[in-house]
């Protein structure tokens, strides 16, 4: 009672003050275990992407590499599967990547080149122009193959802005957790062992398929109220363009010879006129699949959609050619460290070859 | 206090727990509705509306209807005995229409299925995936001057037959003008005052 009326004592003040501070230090670490138990959680929960959705691990793979390429594809699926990096340094001594994603809209490929840049620079950026025919936002499902496998960066903030559809959420794509959390039910034992490492799903981003479906049945083209390209894919163009020019990268558009969705002759004309007006190469490779030596009887795994190994190899052949004479890119076979990494990979491409011939000829799936 | 500790671990964990058991319900809802506008064809722009209830338009509820196409609530393709229209199951559609000139499959990159293509020799229709397994009509498309759609109008008549017929609150593209009725879009494309393509549009995927 004396206490209280005259005060605490010395000692109890410091004993009250170890107090608070055990008790500060105790919700701190209660904090970090917290969290640490709901970042393992949102790693369990998250898709892994190592099945039939495997497009989804392919951005994220880029950062394990060694970052010294000369030639930088971005795009969506006709590029991840239409060219073999491979083949580029096999026959051309070209280092290059892939940094491609299923249905990766302009924006995305604008700010994985802007994110690119900070890690590297390559002599040659080349873009396929296929999605300038999308304007606006579309899936979710796509856009999370392209954005959780980005690292934290400004540009991925941005990247993120620029995709969300209408019923997405920002925060969302911070913890992924509240996005996933549904996932519960339907884990598997890949979603635990799997967590925290993968194999690789690519070779420097190429997605290799052996497998044959011949193009058949292509179905007319649907016409179109309006053939123009949006506002908003021009202003992504221009800004890649202005990009590239900082940068001092060479920016080169193709179209990848991909036989559906169609590639309108509308569609065309505007990027030729838009490559003039900026000094940029254009390769229409649709149009060159006679002189690739294209068979689509033989050369695609989906009757069209994308090449197979073989028709990604007589392409790489092809371009390869043309980034060698008309950009001007070297033959770097002979840097013995770059090699050395080279051979490695290539061991691991032909064992790739080896496993899903035997795959495709005892009748499985890939 | 390390009971304390323990009891707000346990709490933590519980609340993620009943939070993924009784949260689950409704992100599914939202999963439903971004699957079912994965890739009806990958050239496809769609715009995020619910998705109809697939049963709603199945073919047997439809024969046991009074058919009234051109005063109807939708947009609908009569087509001999059968009557298509956007969102519909597709596979009960294709079975009824009996045999198709050819398919074309487009598998998503997302791994969520699979759209098809279905040409017949005046029409075409194009399917997309939803979560559920179904496949549901999102494009009818008539190819010639065969076929028509409810309310008369086929790919030999001009642009003014189809204002004539349609009215004038339609939205208006470059070359192409577009009615929606409850959910289904008709588009009317045109070469120069010529028709040159007719489709009936899903409201969920484009």
């Amino acid at each position: 009672m004396c206490r209280e009326i005259f005060g605490k004592s010395g000692s109890e003040e410091t004993h009250m003050k170890k107090r608070r501070n055990s008790l500060i230090l105790r919700a701190l670490l209660t904090a970090v275990v917290v969290a640490a138990v709901l970042a393992g959680l949102q790693r369990v929960l998250m898709p892994k992407y190592t099945g039939a959705d495997r497009e989804g691990s392919m951005i994220g793979e880029y950062y394990s590499q060694e970052k010294d390429h000369d030639v930088i594809f971005i795009g969506d699926c006709e590029v991840y599967t239409n060219f073999s990096p491979a083949v580029l340094w096999e026959e051309y001594g070209i280092n290059s990547y892939i940094r491609g994603s299923a249905e990766q809209l302009i924006w995305q490929s604008y700010y994985l080149a802007e994110e690119t840049f900070t890690y590297e620079k390559p002599k040659v950026l080349v873009f396929n122009v296929l999605s300038m025919m999308f304007d606006e936002p579309q899936r979710e499902s796509y856009n999370r193959m392209t954005l959780d496998g980005m690292r934290w960066s400004v540009s991925k903030i941005k990247c993120i802005e620029a995709s969300m559809t209408e019923e997405e959420n920002f925060i969302e794509y911070v913890f992924p957790i509240l996005r996933f959390h549904d996932r519960w039910s339907e884990l598997t034992k890949e979603d635990f062992t799997k967590a925290w490492k993968k194999d690789p799903v690519t070779f420097n981003g190429y997605y290799m398929r052996v497998d044959i479906l011949p193009a058949e049945n292509i179905p007319e083209e649907r016409k179109l109220g309006d053939y123009r390209f949006g506002e908003n894919a021009y202003s992504y163009l221009d800004k890649l363009t202005e990009l590239c020019r900082e940068e001092g990268v060479e920016l080169v558009l193709i179209k990848a010879p991909s036989l559906y969705p169609p590639w309108y002759d509308e569609w065309d004309q505007q990027i030729v006129e838009y490559a003039e007006i900026h000094g940029l190469k254009y390769y229409n490779l649709l149009d060159a699949a006679e002189e690739i030596g294209l068979d689509y009887s033989t050369d695609t795994y989906d009757a069209g959609l994308h090449l197979n190994l073989s028709g990604a190899e007589k392409l790489s052949r092809y371009f390869g050619a043309i980034l060698a004479e008309d950009c001007g890119l070297q033959d770097r076979r002979q840097e013995r460290e770059l090699a050395l990494k080279w051979e490695e990979k290539l061991k691991a491409y032909r064992e790739e070859i080896r496993r899903q011939k035997t795959l495709t000829d005892d009748g499985a799936d890939r | 206090m390390k009971r304390r500790i323990v009891m707000i671990y346990v709490g933590l964990l519980s609340g993620i727990v009943l939070c993924s058991g009784g949260c689950g319900t409704e992100a599914n809802a939202g999963k439903d509705r971004i699957v079912a506008k994965v890739l009806a064809d990958a050239s496809a722009a769609p715009i995020s509306e619910e998705a109809q209830d697939p049963g709603e338009g199945s073919l047997q509820q439809e024969e046991e209807e009074e058919t009234d196409y051109v005063n109807g609530e939708e947009y609908v393709f009569p087509v001999g005995e059968v009557t298509l229209r956007t969102d519909m199951d597709a596979d009960e559609a294709v079975e009824e229409l009996g045999e198709y000139k050819s398919v074309f499959k487009a598998p998503s990159c997302a791994g969520e299925g699979t759209s098809y293509i279905y040409t017949y020799d005046s029409f075409e229709i194009e399917t997309y995936p939803t979560e559920e397994g179904k496949n549901l009509i999102g494009y009818i498309i008539l190819r010639d001057d065969t076929v028509a759609t409810a309310e008369g109008i086929d790919l030999s008549m001009t642009r003014s037959d189809v204002i004539q017929t349609y009215g004038s609150g339609y939205e208006e593209a470059q070359n192409s003008i577009t009615y929606e009725k409850n959910g289904t879009k008709l588009n009317f494309i045109f070469d120069g005052e010529e028709l040159s393509s007719i489709e009936y549009v899903s409201a969920v995927i484009g």
